[in-house]
């Protein structure tokens, strides 16, 4: 796959003086990333790795982003495909609902759960009537990550399921498949590196998440206090530990982009796939 | 004729008004229209991805759909075998997974389906693709595998979207003779959507004639050259009428609908 366009040389005059253009916004893209990667010693990280707020929030981190990832795909699965399959007036507005926690700061977003979910409000009433309690709870963290989350696995996979030629479903079809099967077996399959990296995207998101968590979850360590939250405590107590922590998450996310980087195509992409279609033959 | 399938449905898809009767017997019948004009609607709703509002479409004694009786079989019991253009070979699975995909309980392990869709490409001299990716295939190997693909489930009808309008001059002259000697052993009624007169004298189909979603016209080749009921049939047969001169209307065979040859 050749992903940049050959342009003739008579229209490619402009790239350098483009690129010079860009070169102060580069260098604001690189350079905290190798100030945090310089600010620690070994020594000082392991200290930092030691503090008691490091692993309880890292735990966290990774317990509530799985869930919330699991939630995001089960749930943004079908409404992906719905909205591949669908043109209608209904289909553009989900399309823009879902886009919104995009576009909504974080802050309001939190504000927005508190005023559905806490006291006496339109579901935390009723919510309370039952004994459940969600804000500042380890479920509002989660509940929190999924809605930030969920546009970028699910646009990623309707963009990914609208790639799908709908012969190959006819095929499947009149090959014995039920729509079901046509669609684990064909459509997923296919759209295997678009749901990959939509999901991944999802999860950086997710474990990125700390405005409206705060707000609506709170920071209260071992429950809702998640990497984000404890480096924001840390930093006022202890820098190297703050440090410490944003390394690991930084290494997480280099991780992603890495794996990002290798999938759709390429040799990774291939294996997913095949590992994949292995599993989803019955 | 003796018809072995026929097919005669009305259906709305966006902006195409569909009305069709399509019959045909063992010999393969060849489905010629400009773009536009429904043919691989057809084929679809044969198929049973598109739901016709009204009609009939049957297959020797099996009645895929009928309107008035509240038939509707879906796709996967209808045994039809679709081959659409480009040929749809699934981009995920190796040559020999893509062939055995319609064989039941279709596992790694299942002996049985294996050797049945290595025996198919085997028969149409594809076998040593069994392992291969359906991206490093050319044309007319991506051909041969969709049609074993298509013919290992046993199908009743054989529905090919323009089969060999993907390949080079070259290799559609061979992949022609091929297809034209297996659809002729198989025995398989075909119906196939082409552009080219060759085709439809190589595979000795019976041609129907498609425009703006009806049948203008019908018979073999030969008689749609001498008769040409359109300026689109004129145009595709070679017909000398269409140039030095034309009949009056009613002395055409099987003309129906469409526009007429423009007088001289």
């Amino acid at each position: 796959m050749n992903r940049r366009a050959n342009l003739p040389d008579s229209l490619g005059t402009g790239r350098w003086p483009s690129l010079a253009a860009a070169v102060p916004m580069l260098v604001l893209l690189a350079l905290p990333v190798v100030a945090l990667a310089l600010a620690s010693s070994p020594a000082a990280l392991a200290a930092g790795a030691r503090h008691p707020l490091f692993l309880p929030a890292l735990g966290l981190t990774a317990r509530t982003t799985v869930a919330s990832l699991v939630i995001v795909v089960a749930a943004g699965t079908p409404l992906a495909w719905w909205l591949a399959a669908s043109s209608g007036r209904l289909a553009r507005g989900v399309e823009q609902l879902v886009d919104l926690p995009i576009v909504l700061p974080p802050a309001v977003l939190g504000i927005a759960l508190l005023q559905t979910f806490g006291r006496n409000s339109l579901l935390g009433g009723p919510l309370e009537a039952l004994g459940l309690q969600v804000p500042f709870t380890t479920a509002a963290v989660v509940l929190t990550q999924v809605v930030v989350a969920s546009p970028f696995y699910v646009q990623s996979a309707a963009a990914a399921f609208r790639r799908v030629d709908r012969d190959l479903l006819i095929v499947a079809r009149t090959l014995g498949r039920s729509p079901a099967g046509a669609f684990f077996g064909v459509a997923v399959p296919v759209a295997l590196p678009g749901l990959v990296s939509g999901a991944a995207l999802a999860w950086a998101r997710a474990i990125g998440e700390f405005g409206a968590t705060l707000l609506f979850a709170g920071n209260l360590p071992g429950r809702t206090q998640t990497a984000p939250l404890a480096i924001y405590t840390a930093l006022e107590s202890d820098v190297q530990a703050a440090v410490a922590l944003s390394l690991v998450l930084a290494a997480v996310a280099v991780l992603l982009l890495l794996g990002l980087r290798a999938l759709p195509g390429g040799r990774l992409g291939r294996v997913v796939v095949a590992v994949a279609a292995g599993a989803g033959r019955r | 004729m003796n018809a072995t399938w026929h097919a005669a449905v009305s259906l709305r898809v966006g902006a195409l008004q569909l009305e069709v009767r399509v019959a045909g017997g063992v010999r393969p019948v060849a489905l010629v229209g400009p773009n536009g004009s429904g043919k691989t609607t057809l084929l679809r709703t044969i198929a049973g991805a598109y739901r016709p509002s009204a009609g009939v479409i049957a297959v020797g004694d099996r009645v895929l759909f009928d309107s008035a009786r509240g038939i509707d079989l879906p796709p996967e019991e209808r045994r039809v075998g679709y081959v659409p253009q480009g040929y749809g070979l699934f981009p995920h699975l190796r040559v020999l997974d893509n062939v055995r995909f319609g064989l039941a309980g279709a596992s790694r392990r299942d002996n049985g389906a294996r050797a049945s869709a290595l025996a198919v490409l085997e028969q149409l001299g594809a076998s040593h693709l069994a392992e291969r990716w359906p991206e490093t295939l050319s044309g007319g190997e991506r051909q041969r595998v969709a049609l074993a693909r298509a013919l290992v489930i046993e199908p009743h009808i054989l529905l090919l979207d323009e089969p060999l309008a993907a390949l080079d001059a070259a290799a559609r002259r061979t992949m022609r003779r091929r297809l034209a000697e297996r659809l002729e052993e198989s025995a398989v009624p075909a119906l196939v959507i082409t552009h080219d007169l060759h085709d439809i004298v190589a595979l000795n189909a019976d041609v129907h004639v498609m425009e703006e979603g009806r049948i203008v016209q019908r018979g073999p080749a030969d008689a749609l050259a001498t008769h040409p009921a359109t300026e689109f049939v004129a145009e595709v047969f070679g017909s000398p009428l269409a140039t030095s001169g034309s009949r009056p209307r009613h002395q055409r065979p099987h003309a129906r609908r469409g526009r007429p040859v423009p007088p001289p």
